[in-house]
């Protein structure tokens, strides 16, 4: 990303911040703009290809400012151990905070609990005592369990799963795992065992060999798919898909939602209260803490425009359908529609199939029918 | 802008009240509201038996005929199997005393193929249809129904904005769908839940909770009819109770439009379905 694209980014957070008021314009849309008028070759990044599909006459749109659009998620499958987000948010990134920064991030996630706009963190370190929002601890060590509402542990193999059946004993609170790539090889026994989710870092599966060449949506289409994988033949009972890493604006977010995440971990929040000393000459804890608030209530109302345009009265029920792309990357990567037919690419070339099949009169069976789809969307993947 | 209606009789002796009739009128003062296709669900005790009836759409030459098989308790998968495998075979009826009958076109030509008028039972639903979002044809009109459970029928009017969403869950449990329409999710839903705990009032519940999308709809089971409006009451839907008279009994009825109580009387005790809240009338 260029200096020019980050300064973009930096001020649309900063009139957030000061304002509280939502964007006029995405930030991709401007970058869009700026690389347009530059002339230089777009990178290929799936999100900006990525679009809404919008109400219809049948299908009107709710009133973000009449109804009230739900962004309430609970993270856990026990009934009574459930933790309740009024913003699907977890703060989540790799952020080394001042002592100050954190107090201004406690400062804020307090003020948002108290307005109604609970949101999440997920930290190493245990939060000062008069928190009232949840908190996860990323334990590392389960001698070191602290006090907190959930647990994340990452994912290091056959030694992970022997964790969480040690913690379960002791811990009733939601455990997330945040996973690799091969997470498609074991979240059903991760699940098994009881964990209420996983948390995919989208930056680092797609640097992975895996997925490389691949982009984030690839991650969350896939992450999503081994979850109800699980779920086959049973009604889901709350296993969440918490998606961190690039998903960094509230655009993003609600495509993320739409291609399955339940939960976004969100490090702009952290950048703001690293950040906080620069427009000044000195950190102030609470102008930093009003900063951060701005921008997630904000946030907040930049995230229900959308869904109440699709014509939803919650956040969560977005799906792929709802969207449209023009990308074959993003329509097979994402199992998004193409933007003109309606249908994502991997139907057009099952239909092309049974076609050319009925017409030469060749006998394929299943297996062999998914091998070939698998091959040619392969190729333009 | 479809139009929906309902009754249930509310006299448990009479079990062959004019049902037909009552709801022909509610769907034709409803016209107005949509032209593509009128369906009617019809429920009569006295047609109960052991046997199932699966009712289907063939497609011959360019119209679609009526495909009826007879299916006992032990054969009823073996024969959803074969249907489910026939490309021209679209599948709209699991019935044991339910009669469900629907055609393109107005209400008036419905009963002019099937005879509406002249059916009797305890209850019964109706649907108008404006085609928005997929074809009309014969397959596509409501009630909906579902092989999941016989004798189950929904009329639907507006959108279950997320039914990609429930649609993808209950493919998931395991549930089968016969069409692309989003009001199938409805009776496929209600009737995942009845088989799961059996309460039809906490399935209508759970629905709704579900359910996005400004929408109204009448369900009928066997036992019960429901009218249920979407959490913000964005489509309408009104009740009203006709005392009865020397023709008929007194029965409850529900629609989309007032014409639709005025033209049968039942015009006290009138009350719109609170949003969000499920109104149902059990068979005595």
């Amino acid at each position: 990303m260029r200096l020019n694209e980050k300064a973009v980014i930096r001020k649309s957070i900063l009139d957030l911040c000061n304002t509280g008021l939502p964007r006029q314009e995405s930030t991709d849309d401007v970058i869009r703009k700026i690389r347009e008028k530059n002339g230089s070759q777009k990178e290929e990044n799936l999100w900006e290809y990525i679009v809404a599909l919008g109400a219809q006459l049948s299908r009107p749109p709710f009133d973000p400012y009449r109804e009230k659009i739900k962004l309430t998620t609970k993270i856990g499958r026990k009934g009574d151990q459930k933790i309740s987000l009024k913003i699907p948010i977890l703060i989540y990134g790799e952020f080394d905070l001042s002592q100050s920064s954190k107090d201004a991030l406690n400062l804020t996630l307090n003020d948002l609990d108290d307005d109604r706009s609970t949101v999440g963190l997920i930290s190493k370190d245990e939060p000062c005592d008069e928190r009232k929002y949840p908190h996860f601890q990323i334990l590392d060590d389960i001698n070191k369990l602290a006090d907190p509402d959930g647990i994340v542990l990452k994912y290091t193999g056959a030694k992970t799963e022997e964790k969480i059946e040690k913690i379960r004993k002791e811990f009733d609170g939601p455990i997330l795992v945040e996973v690799d790539e091969d997470f498609s090889q074991y979240v059903e026994s991760l699940l098994e065992l009881g964990i209420d989710g996983i948390l995919v870092n989208t930056e680092n599966i797609t640097k992975s060999k895996r997925y490389n060449g691949k982009h984030a949506i690839a991650v969350i289409h896939d992450a999503r798919l081994a979850i109800n994988e699980f779920y086959r033949g049973k009604e889901n009972d709350g296993a969440c898909l918490v998606v961190a890493g690039d998903v960094n604006n509230a655009g993003k977010m609600i495509k993320a939602a739409g291609l399955g995440a339940d939960i976004i971990g969100y490090d702009t929040s952290l950048l703001i209260a690293k950040v906080g000393h620069h427009s000044e000459n000195f950190f102030d804890e609470e102008i930093t803490a009003q900063k951060i608030f701005n921008h997630m209530i904000a946030t907040k109302s930049e995230l229900t425009g959308i869904p109440a345009a699709l014509g939803y009265s919650d956040f969560h029920n977005m799906s792929p359908g709802d969207f449209r792309t023009s990308s074959i990357k993003a329509s097979v990567q994402g199992d998004i529609p193409l933007e003109g037919v309606d249908k994502t690419y991997r139907n057009i070339v099952e239909e092309i199939l049974d076609e050319y099949v009925n017409t030469k009169n060749i006998s394929v069976n299943q297996q062999e029918r998914q091998k070939i789809i698998n091959l040619v969307i392969e190729e333009e993947n | 802008m479809c139009g929906i209606c309902g009754l249930m009789m509310d006299d448990s002796k009479l079990r062959h009240s004019p049902v037909g009739s009552i709801l022909q009128d509610m769907m034709e003062s409803q016209q107005i509201r949509a032209q593509d296709g009128a369906g009617i669900a019809i429920f009569n005790k006295s047609n109960a038996d052991d046997s199932f009836k699966i009712k289907n759409f063939r497609k011959e030459m360019s119209d679609y005929v009526i495909d009826e098989v007879k299916s006992s308790s032990k054969n009823i998968s073996e024969n959803l199997q074969k249907l489910r495998q026939d490309p021209e075979c679209h599948f709209f009826s699991f019935e044991n005393e339910m009669t469900i009958l629907k055609e393109t076109g107005l209400a008036k030509d419905l009963d002019r193929k099937f005879g509406i008028r002249k059916m009797n039972g305890s209850h019964g639903i109706g649907h108008l249809r404006i085609a928005t979002s997929s074809r009309v044809t014969p397959f596509n009109t409501h009630p909906f129904s579902t092989t999941i459970l016989p004798d189950i029928a929904i009329v639907h009017n507006g959108e279950i904005t997320n039914y990609n969403m429930l649609r993808d869950s209950l493919e998931l449990e395991g549930f089968t769908f016969h069409t692309d329409s989003d009001s199938e999710v409805i009776a496929v839903f209600l009737a995942s839940r009845i088989l799961k705990h059996g309460d039809i009032e906490k399935a209508h519940r759970e629905f709704v909770a579900k359910a996005d999308g400004p929408f109204t709809y009448i369900a009928a089971t066997s036992d019960s009819i429901a009218i249920v409006r979407d959490k913000f009451g964005t489509r309408k839907g009104i009740i009203g109770y006709n005392p009865g008279t020397d023709d008929h009994p007194p029965f409850w009825a529900m629609a989309t439009d007032l014409s639709a109580l005025d033209v049968v009387g039942a015009t006290t005790k009138i009350e719109t379905p609170h949003p969000g809240k499920p109104r149902i009338f059990y068979r005595n």
